[in-house]
C-alpha cells in the first residue's frame, strides 16, 4: 500500500521511503500528488529547537527560487511526534565521485559553475558547510546541483550554528587540529578547494600519498596543495596544465591561515579566464595557457599560444603584478579590487572603468577616492577622458587612489 | 611549432551560468536568477488560512508541551518580581535589580515606626498569609487566563477587527469617498496703453466650485471687426455650454468643441469680417480639459514649482508669428486642439492672449507661488504689472496689445482623509 504524507498541506506519496539515510536523519523519494510526475525529496530529522530554527530559516530563504541547481528545502513541519519533515527538489545527476571521468575543459566548466553558486549562495548569507563529493551532484550534461543543506552555516549570527563541522576528508587544518570545532565560512573554502582539486584532478589531494589518517593529514596540513608532493603518474594531468594562477589559487586556498583563502568571487574570476584561455594540443591534453606558454604541459613538444589582436598591459608599480587585457570594442574593462587582487582598500573595487571603442580608449572613474592621470609630466585628476590607441605606444601612469599603475598597449 | 587549438564553451553552458547570475564573458556582469519550480510546489498547499493560523498558534504555544503552557503564567509574577535569572546574574556589570531590603533604624525614622511594628509582627510562614497571598495570585491569573483565551479566540476565529475612529472630527459630516475639489478663478482684461481698443473677450462660467470654463477670446488685429469677432465668440461659445449644462447637468471635452462649432456658425451667420483665437479651458474636479484655436497660452504651474505649457499654439513653422493657422470666423474649420490633464491640489492654471503671453514670466510667478492665493483682483493686478513696463532704455511700453488673462488654482484637495 502506498505511504501517503502531507507536510505543510502538500500532499506527498512515497515511492522510495528508503532513498538515503545520513547521520542526521532518513530521505525518502516521494511523488507530489496534485503535480504527477514531480519526484521530490523528503527529510525526516528528530526535532530539536535549533534544527527546527535553522530549518525553518532555510526555508524562508527558499533557494531553490534563485536556481534549479539548489536542491534545497523549501517546506518544512514539525509534527507532534518528534520529527520534522522538510521538502526538497529533487537533484538530478550522480554524485561527484560516481561521475565519469572527464576532459580538463569540461572539469573546468563544473568548478566554474560550482563556484558561481557557492558565491550565489553567499550573496544571500550563507554557506553549505558540507561540501563533500556525495553532497556534488553532477547531470550527465555537465550541469551542476548542491544537495543537503542541513549543515549550513548562515551568518545571520541569529540563526543557530550547525552542530557538525562537515565530513572528515574535507576539513579544514584548524579543524583537523581541534583549534577550531566550528564551521567557519573560511572552513568552507576549504572545503570548496578540495572538492575542486577532486573535481580537476579525479582524485583525493593525497591519493597515492601514505594513507594513514596522521599523514593524510599531515599532507594536507602543509600549508599548500599536496598535489605538488606527488609523483607525476604517466596517466596523470600535471598540475602545470592549469596555469600558473589557479596553482596559486589552489596553494592560497590550502593555507594554513585562514584569511588567505580565497572566496567564490576570486575562483570564479580566475575559472573564467582559465576557460577562456583554454587550449587543445595534438597530443589531446588540454590546459590553460598564457602568452609565455612555449611548450605543451603533456608532451612538452614546443607550441605557440596566438596572442590576441590587441591588448591592454597593466602593471601595478613599482614591482605589481602585470596584467594584460584583451581589448574589445564596447566591452568593458574594470580596474580595482575586485579585477585586481592584492590592491590596497583605498582602492575601490570598481574604481576605473575603460571602455574600448574604435581605436579610442575611454577612461572614467568610477571609484570614491580620486584617480589621477599623468600628462606631460603633470598631474591631472581623471573624471573622463578619450586616448587614442596610439597614444598608449609609450606607457601611461595611473594613479587609483593611492596605487600607481601603468597602461601600454 | 604547434599551434594548439583554443577551447570554445558551448552557448548552453553560458546560458546555464547566466541561470546562476553570472556572465561567462564577463565577470563583472549579472543576470538576474529565477526558479519557479518552489512556488508552483507550494501553491499546491492545502492548508487554509484558519489552518495557517492555528498552525502558528500551536507553535507559539510552546510546541505542543501543555506542561510548558500551564507553567508559563504561574512563573510570570514570579518572574517579574525576582527578575529573570540570565539578568540576576548580571552582577559583574552594574548592580543587582533588587537591592538589598534593609529595615532603617527606627530610631532615625519615627513615622515608619507603626509600619515596621505591623510587618514585624506578620509571620510570613503563617497559614492565613500563605493564603491570601495564594488567594491574590489565583485570581489574577484567572483573570489572565480568561483574558488569553478570549485573545486567543479571537484571533483564530479571524474576527474582523475594525479600526477604531481616534480622529472622527477629521472625517466629513458626508462621509462619501469622492474627492471633492474646489478652483478659485479670476480673470481680468485691459485694452492696454497701445491699442485704441480691446479686442479681446473674457468669460468665467461657474457652475460649480469644482465646476466651471474659462473663455479667452483675442480678436484679431491686422483685419477689422477683431472686437465684434472675439465678443460674438465668447458669447456663443458661453451660451452653448450654459445650453448645455441646464440640459444635461454637465459638460464633457466634447461639449467644448460643440460650442467653438456654434461659435462658427453664429460668426457666419452675423457674417462679421474679423477673425478670433479662442481659449476653452473646462474646469471638472481634479481634470482641466482645454480646446484651443489660434495663439495665447494655457499653462500649469504645478505644486512643485514646475511650470508645463499646456496648449501648442496654431502656427506655422518659419512663418511670422503673428500669423495663427486656425481661429474663430472666415470660414475657418480648422479643428480645435484638445487635451486633458489631471492636476495636483495647489496647480496654478493660467489662459492668457498672447499680449500677456509676451511678458509673463512663469518662473517668477512659480518661484513666489507660495505667496499668491487666487482671488478677486490678482489677474487685473498681475495685468496691471505688466502694462506698466517699460523698456529701461527707450522707456517705451514693453506691450503691444491687449492683455487678458485668466488664472485658476486649485485650492481645496479633497473632503476625505485620504485625500490629505
Amino acid at each position: 500500500m502506498t505511504q501517503r504524507i502531507d507536510i505543510a498541506g502538500i500532499r506527498t506519496r512515497v515511492i522510495d521511503p528508503q532513498f538515503g539515510a545520513g547521520g542526521q536523519g532518513q530521505a525518502m523519494l516521494v511523488d507530489l500528488e496534485d503535480l504527477s510526475g514531480t519526484q521530490m525529496v523528503l527529510k525526516i530529522l528528530s526535532v530539536k529547537p535549533d534544527t527546527e530554527a535553522r530549518l525553518k530559516w532555510l526555508c524562508q530563504k527558499n533557494l531553490s527560487r534563485l536556481s534549479p541547481a539548489f536542491a534545497a528545502p523549501i517546506v518544512c513541519e514539525t509534527k507532534g511526534d518528534g520529527t520534522i519533515l522538510h521538502l526538497a527538489p529533487l537533484a538530478s545527476g550522480v554524485p561527484q565521485d560516481e561521475d565519469p571521468p572527464r576532459a580538463l575543459p569540461y572539469n573546468l566548466q563544473i568548478c566554474l559553475e560550482f563556484v558561481c553558486l557557492l558565491q550565489l549562495l553567499e550573496e544571500n548569507g550563507l554557506s553549505h558547510g558540507d561540501i563533500a563529493p556525495s553532497n556534488l551532484f553532477i547531470a550527465p550534461d555537465g550541469s551542476v546541483g548542491l544537495i543537503d543543506f542541513d549543515g549550513f552555516l548562515s551568518f545571520d549570527p541569529d540563526v543557530p550554528p550547525p552542530d557538525t563541522i562537515g565530513q572528515r576528508p574535507m576539513l579544514a587544518p584548524e579543524q583537523r587540529d581541534g583549534t577550531c570545532q566550528t564551521p567557519t565560512r573560511e572552513s568552507g573554502y576549504f572545503q570548496a578547494a578540495i572538492m575542486m582539486s577532486m573535481i580537476l584532478t579525479g582524485r583525493y589531494p593525497t591519493d597515492g600519498l601514505p594513507s594513514e589518517p596522521n599523514a593524510v593529514d599531515r599532507m594536507i596540513c602543509q600549508g599548500h596543495w599536496p598535489e605538488h608532493d606527488r609523483p607525476v603518474g604517466v596517466d596523470d594531468l600535471p598540475i602545470e596544465a592549469l596555469g600558473f594562477e589557479l596553482v596559486t589559487l589552489f596553494d592560497r586556498a590550502f593555507s594554513l591561515n585562514p584569511a588567505d583563502r580565497p572566496g567564490p568571487d576570486e575562483w570564479r574570476r580566475a575559472l573564467t579566464r582559465a576557460l577562456h584561455n583554454c587550449w587543445i594540443h595534438d597530443c589531446g591534453v588540454a590546459f590553460v595557457a598564457d602568452v609565455t606558454t612555449v611548450a605543451c604541459p603533456g608532451c612538452t613538444a614546443a607550441i605557440s599560444i596566438p596572442k590576441a589582436t590587441r591588448q591592454l598591459k597593466l602593471q601595478v608599480l613599482p614591482n605589481g603584478p602585470r596584467y594584460g587585457v584583451d581589448l574589445v570594442d564596447q566591452k568593458l574593462i574594470v580596474l580595482g579590487r575586485t579585477t585586481m587582487p592584492g590592491l590596497p582598500p583605498t582602492v575601490s573595487g570598481r574604481h576605473l572603468e575603460i571602455l574600448p571603442f574604435k581605436n579610442k580608449l575611454l577612461l572614467r572613474h568610477v571609484g570614491s577616492n580620486p584617480t589621477l592621470i599623468q600628462r606631460n609630466g603633470q598631474w591631472y585628476q581623471l573624471r573622463e577622458t578619450w586616448l587614442h590607441e596610439t597614444s598608449l605606444n609609450a606607457p601611461i601612469e595611473l594613479q587609483l587612489a593611492t596605487t600607481l599603475i601603468r597602461l601600454l598597449l | 611549432m604547434d599551434q594548439p587549438i583554443k577551447f570554445t564553451s558551448d552557448q548552453p553552458y553560458k546560458d546555464r551560468l547566466a541561470s546562476h547570475g553570472f556572465s561567462f564573458d564577463d565577470p563583472d556582469r549579472r543576470h538576474p536568477t529565477r526558479n519557479d519550480f518552489p512556488f508552483r510546489v507550494l501553491a499546491l498547499s492545502t492548508l487554509s488560512g484558519r489552518d495557517k493560523m492555528a498552525h502558528l498558534m500551536r507553535d507559539r504555544s510552546g510546541r505542543d508541551n501543555p506542561d510548558r503552557s500551564r507553567l508559563l503564567p504561574w512563573l510570570v509574577p514570579v518572574i517579574g518580581w525576582a527578575g529573570w535569572p540570565e539578568r540576576a546574574m548580571a552582577f559583574d556589570h552594574h548592580p543587582p535589580f533588587m537591592p538589598p531590603f534593609e529595615l532603617l533604624p527606627t530610631e532615625t525614622v519615627h513615622s515608619l515606626d507603626r509600619v515596621l511594628d505591623w510587618l514585624q509582627q506578620l509571620d510570613p510562614v503563617s497559614p492565613g498569609w500563605t493564603l491570601a497571598l495564594l488567594g491574590s495570585l489565583l485570581m489574577t491569573q484567572t483573570v489572565a487566563m480568561f483574558q488569553r483565551r478570549a485573545l486567543l479566540k479571537a484571533s483564530v476565529a479571524q474576527v474582523p477587527v475594525t479600526q477604531p475612529d481616534f480622529f472622527p472630527e477629521t472625517l466629513p459630516k458626508t462621509s462619501t469617498t469622492a474627492n471633492r475639489y474646489s478652483w478659485a478663478v479670476d480673470a481680468a482684461t485691459r485694452q492696454g496703453q497701445v491699442r485704441d481698443e480691446n479686442q479681446d473677450a473674457l468669460e468665467v462660467l461657474r457652475f460649480n466650485e469644482d465646476f466651471a470654463v474659462l473663455i479667452v477670446c483675442d480678436g484679431a488685429g491686422g483685419v477689422g471687426g477683431g472686437r465684434e469677432a472675439a465678443q460674438s465668440a465668447v458669447a456663443a461659445i458661453s451660451g452653448e455650454l450654459q445650453a448645455i449644462w441646464k440640459e444635461t447637468g454637465a459638460l464633457t471635452p466634447a461639449d467644448l468643441e460643440t460650442a467653438i462649432t456654434a461659435a462658427r456658425k453664429a460668426a457666419n451667420n452675423s457674417a462679421l469680417e474679423g477673425v478670433t483665437t479662442a481659449l476653452l479651458v473646462l474646469f471638472v474636479g481634479e481634470v482641466i480639459h482645454f480646446a484651443t484655436l489660434g495663439d495665447g497660452a494655457i499653462a500649469v504651474i504645478w505644486p512643485d514649482g514646475m511650470v508645463g505649457p499646456v496648449q501648442v499654439p496654431h502656427h506655422t513653422l518659419g512663418r511670422p508669428s503673428n500669423e495663427i493657422g486656425a481661429y474663430i470666423g472666415g470660414n475657418c474649420d480648422i479643428p480645435a486642439r484638445t487635451g486633458t490633464l489631471r492636476l495636483e491640489p495647489g496647480c496654478f492654471v493660467f489662459a492668457m492672449t498672447d499680449g500677456v503671453s509676451d511678458l509673463f514670466t512663469f518662473e517668477d510667478f512659480a518661484c513666489a507661488r507660495h505667496k499668491y492665493h487666487v482671488s478677486d483682483g490678482l489677474a487685473d493686478s498681475v495685468i496691471a504689472h505688466l502694462e506698466a513696463a517699460r523698456d529701461p532704455d527707450t522707456g517705451a511700453w514693453l506691450h503691444s496689445d491687449n492683455m487678458t488673462l485668466a488664472i485658476a488654482e486649485l485650492v481645496d484637495g479633497g473632503g476625505n482623509d485620504a485625500a490629505h
